[in-house]
Order: C-alpha cells, then structure tokens, then sequence
C-alpha cells in the first residue's frame, strides 16, 4: 500500500494541497447529486488502487453532511468489481473490466481521461483545476439516479 | 365705441391694467396646469412606484432561478459551467450585472453591463438611485449556502416608462391649456359681452345723452343685477334730465318773451329782424318794421296806478296782435314800446293799411281792474327795407324817429287847436328821407 503510493505518486506530480481539495470537492459534489433506487442508511466508499487525493478525500467524504458514508480501502488485486461498495474510486492503476456491481454503485474514475473504461464519472484534474466527463451508457446502465444538473455540467464539461 | 375699444384694449394711461379676458385666461391656465402638473406627477410617482415593486420582485425571481441554474457549477466550483449557466440572463433587459460568488465571497463568475456611453453612464447612476442595493440569492444545496447570486437591476425599462410618461404628462398639459384658452374665451363672452352692453350704453349716454337706451338681461344673475339698477338709474337720469330740460326751456322763454304780454321781447325781436333782412336780401323780398309808442300810458299810469297800466298794456298787446297777419309779428321793446316785423311785405299799402287798423283798434276804451274806463292812442312810425335811406341795421332806430315825428306833428296839432279832445291815431305814413 505504502509501495503502491510512493510508486504513484513518483509516477504522477506531487499533488498539491490545493489540487487534492478540488478533487475531494468534485467527488463530494458527484456523490450528493447521485441517488440510490432503495437509499441505503449507510454509504460505503470504497477507494480502488492508489491516488494521491487520499487523505483530503477520506476527510471531505467523512464529513459529508447528510449522508453516513463509510470509507473502505480496497487493493486493486481484489477485481474491479469488489461486492459491498456504493462508490467506487479508482485510482491507479487503471482497472481492467468491470462488471455491474451490486448493489449498483457510483463509479468513479481519476485514471481514464477518455473516458471509455466503464466509469460513470471520469476526473480531469488539471493544474488549473479540476473538471469531470461523464459516461451517458455506464450512467444509464448503473440502475443509479443522477441529477440532470450533473449531467448537463459534465455533458458540457466533456463538450469543453 | 371708444367705450369698446377701451374694454378691448387697455387705454395708454391705464397701463400695467389688464382686461378681463387676460385675467380669465391666466387664471384658468393656471389653475388647469397646475391640476395637470399634479395629476401626471402622482400618477408618475405612483408608476415608478409599483413598476419598481414589479421589477425588485423579478429580480428576485430571476435570482432565485440563476441560483438554481448554478447551482452544480457552484458546487463543482466551475468557472466555464457557471458562465454557461448564467449567461441567457445577459441578455435580460432587466438587469444590469450578475456576481455569482463562493460561500467565502470570493467571485466565481460576474458580468457587468458595458457603459459605453454617456446614456449608459447616466442609466448606471439612476439604476444606482433606484435600486440602491444588489438583489441576493443565496444558491443552495442540501439546505446550506455553497454561494450566492447578486443580480444588480437595470433601470433602463423604468426610464423609459418616465419619458414616456413626461412626455405625455406635457401633451397633456399642452392639451389641457389649448382647452382652458376655449373655455376662458367662452367664460369671457359669457361676462364680457353683457359687460360690454354696459359700456356701450353708459357711453352713448354719456356722449349722446341717449337715455331710452337699455341694457339687456345677460345670463349671469349679478350682471343682469347690476343691468337692472343700471337701467333704473338711467330712468332716473333721463327724469331728471327731462326736468333740467323744461326748466331750461322756461327760461329761455323768459329770455325771449316779455313776461307781461307774453310778446317777443326786445332781442328776440331784433334777432328774428336780422333773420327777416337777410332773407329779405337773399330773396329780393321787402320787409317793413313799425315802431309804436303808446301816448298816454303815463298818464294812466299815474293817475290809476301801475295795475291798470299793466291792463292797459296787455290789452294793447291783444289788441296789435288780433291784427296782424301771418307775415306780422309784434314785440314789446320797452316799457310802453311795441315794435311790428312785416316779412315779406307785399306792398307799402299793406303796411299802411295795418297801421291804420291798428290805430283805429285803440278807440275802444280799456276797462282797468279799478272799473277806470280808458282810452289810449298809439304813435306808429315806419322804416321798410331795402331802402335808398338807410342800412338794414338802422332799420328799427329809422322807424322810431319817423314815430316821433308822427308825435310831434300830433303835438303841434293839437296845442294849435288849444282842445283836450280825445287824440286821433295817428300814423306816421311813409316816412320821407331825413
């Protein structure tokens, strides 16, 4: 875990204090926008591989107002597809295939700048800041309700 | 119908004096523009009023749904987003400039409206006056504030409302002051033709003494009170001076006849002699003039006092004047002195021929108020006219000298006979040349 970090982290720019923020807050903002078909009492964020927004993220997610989430760390060994977890974030590296989940669960993805890897919501994080795109099929086919709000910022996000 | 003109027009010496109609005039313009004026400013007031109620309360709504609309841009702190997301409200007339900010104030998006010009500049100040502050929404999520809207009104749909309602306020008092110029013009005929009736008929009474004049009823109830004493106070005028006027008739008859006999007196006599030789003169006609002198009136008057003189002569008088003819006129000139005017005179024989009647009238005693019976004789003498003798101006001084001569001659006669008999008439005839 430790490996994998520095590994990452020696693989990507350090991330900035700043950076890390913006990226929890877009997550935070994804997740508030999305509803589950039977709301469950407890979220369970699960955080696939390794990313360098780790610790801002397990912070603004915990502090969610509203929404009881629980965070769990996942080893990208165990599948791009682990049971249990309402939201998946993958970090590095990139998952392979995934398979519909259940329940069904919020996927996204900070390591598919394309887009085309089966995310519903893939990050773009750039030095200015932070932007997302969405996957219109993996969002339809997730059983999950989105916001149009989110959909039409990350449709126009995308267009950008 | 100076008394017009002076209605119409202020005279040069009455200055600084307006008529009737300029006070109307001024009054109702005054009063019209003044009510017209009050009406269109509360009903501006009253306009920018409920129409700035109107447009805070869009304002807020359009707040409300710029907060709602950026509300994911806030959240995922989208500068771009949020621009896409508010930028349909530019276009909006309404307002003038969009801030979009943080929850920590710090701005995520703002636009505000260009001043180009100096309309616009202008524009910007009057939004500032009548919007003072920003509208604020605050855009929200999950009940918590992530940012806030602050739209900033434009007044330009409120300025337009005031031309246009300054404009037609002024259109309206233009309007309204053509108006009140008809109105007053018929408000004016209304009194100042009634008025003007005044005038005219104090002026033709004044001028021309027309007192049968009248003024007529007018509709107005003070002026026909006032026409009404007016004429009144004519009818008393014009008794009065009906008054004055025979008085002056009396007088001018004393002026012109002897009291007494009620005969010409002696100017009225001298100026109708005037008039005949000038006639006379104009035509070629003739005219004579005889002079009579009673003989013994003041012996009568002596011995049966004045009452009976005065007899003596009103019955002379009757007598002379039961004789002459239509051309004849006779006067009393003096005390026992009676003159005869002849005009026209046919002949010297007709003359003659009066003279003759007249002496032969005295005959007949006079009975005085004393039951005295007397008997006076008249010496007549004669001047005619033209004659080679004498003008036409001594014609009444040649008729009484030829009567002296008559006298004297009678006189003679009578102290050469040394008798008291009764004395004849006597007539001086044709008066030679002297």
């Amino acid at each position: 875990m430790l490996l994998s970090s520095a590994a990452t982290g020696a693989a990507q720019a350090p991330a900035s204090a700043a950076q890390a923020d913006a990226v929890a807050r877009v997550v935070q903002g994804i997740i508030s926008y999305t509803y589950w078909p039977p709301p469950p009492h407890l979220l369970h964020f699960c955080i696939v591989g390794a990313t360098p927004y780790r610790q801002q993220l397990l912070t603004r997610i915990r502090s969610m107002p509203g929404k009881p989430i629980r965070v769990r760390a996942i080893d990208s060994a165990q599948g791009a597809s682990p049971s249990g977890c309402d939201i998946l974030y993958y970090g590095a590296p990139a998952p392979a295939a995934r398979r519909p989940t259940d329940p069904p669960a919020l996927t996204i993805s900070e390591v598919d700048r394309a887009c085309r890897g089966g995310s519903m919501f893939c990050l773009k994080i750039d030095p200015h800041g932070v932007s997302f795109d969405l996957n219109l099929d993996a969002v339809t086919r997730s059983g999950l309700r989105v916001d149009p709000k989110v959909l039409m910022l990350g449709h126009m996000g995308g267009a950008a | 119908m100076s008394a017009r003109v002076g209605l119409r027009a202020p005279d040069p010496d009455r200055e600084g004096q307006s008529t009737l109609r300029d006070v109307l005039n001024r009054a109702h313009l005054r009063l019209t523009l003044f009510a017209t004026a009050l009406a269109g400013l509360s009903v501006l007031i009253a306009g920018v009023v409920v129409i700035r109620t109107y447009a805070l309360h869009n304002l807020q709504l359009l707040a409300q749904a710029a907060s709602y609309t950026a509300e994911a841009a806030t959240l995922f702190d989208d500068r771009v987003a949020a621009g896409e997301a508010l930028a349909p409200l530019i276009g909006t007339e309404e307002i003038a400039g969009i801030t979009l900010s943080r929850a920590d104030g710090t701005p995520l998006w703002e636009w505000h409206r260009a001043h180009a010009n100096a309309t616009d500049r202008m524009e910007d100040w009057a939004g500032r006056l009548l919007f003072p502050g920003p509208v604020r929404t605050p855009v929200l999520r999950d009940g918590r504030a992530i940012g806030e809207v602050r739209l900033r009104g434009n007044p330009s749909g409120l300025l337009r409302f005031l031309a246009i309602g300054t404009a037609g306020a002024l259109l309206c008092m233009a309007l309204v002051a053509a108006l009140s110029g008809l109105l007053s013009r018929r408000l004016q005929r209304a009194i100042v033709h009634p008025l003007r009736n005044l005038a005219d008929v104090s002026h033709a009474v004044r001028v021309d003494r027309a007192f049968d004049r009248i003024v007529p009823p007018s509709s107005i109830a003070e002026i026909t009170a006032l026409a009404d004493d007016f004429n009144a106070l004519l009818a008393e005028l014009r008794k009065w001076d009906d008054g004055l006027r025979n008085e002056n008739e009396s007088l001018a008859r004393l002026a012109m006849y002897d009291s007494l006999t009620g005969l010409p007196n002696r100017a009225h006599f001298e100026k109708r002699l005037e008039h005949a030789v000038r006639h006379a003169r104009e035509t070629g006609g003739r005219l004579a003039v005889l002079f009579l002198d009673s003989d013994r009136f003041k012996a009568i008057n002596d011995r049966y006092g004045h009452a009976a003189g005065d007899a003596v002569l009103i019955e002379v008088a009757a007598r002379i004047r039961a004789r002459l003819g239509e051309n004849g006129l006779v006067a009393r000139i003096g005390g026992d002195e009676f003159a005869i005017l002849l005009s026209p005179l046919g002949s010297i024989g007709e003359a003659e021929a009066l003279i003759e009647r007249i002496g032969a009238s005295m005959a007949r005693p006079i009975v005085t108020p004393g039951k005295a019976s007397v008997v006076t004789s008249l010496s007549i003498g004669m001047a005619c006219f033209p004659d080679p003798c004498g003008d036409e101006a001594s014609l009444l001084r040649r008729a009484d000298e030829s009567m002296y001569r008559t006298k004297r001659t009678r006189w003679r006669s009578e102290a050469g006979k040394g008798s008291e008999g009764q004395p004849r008439p006597g007539a001086g005839g044709t008066a030679p040349c002297l």
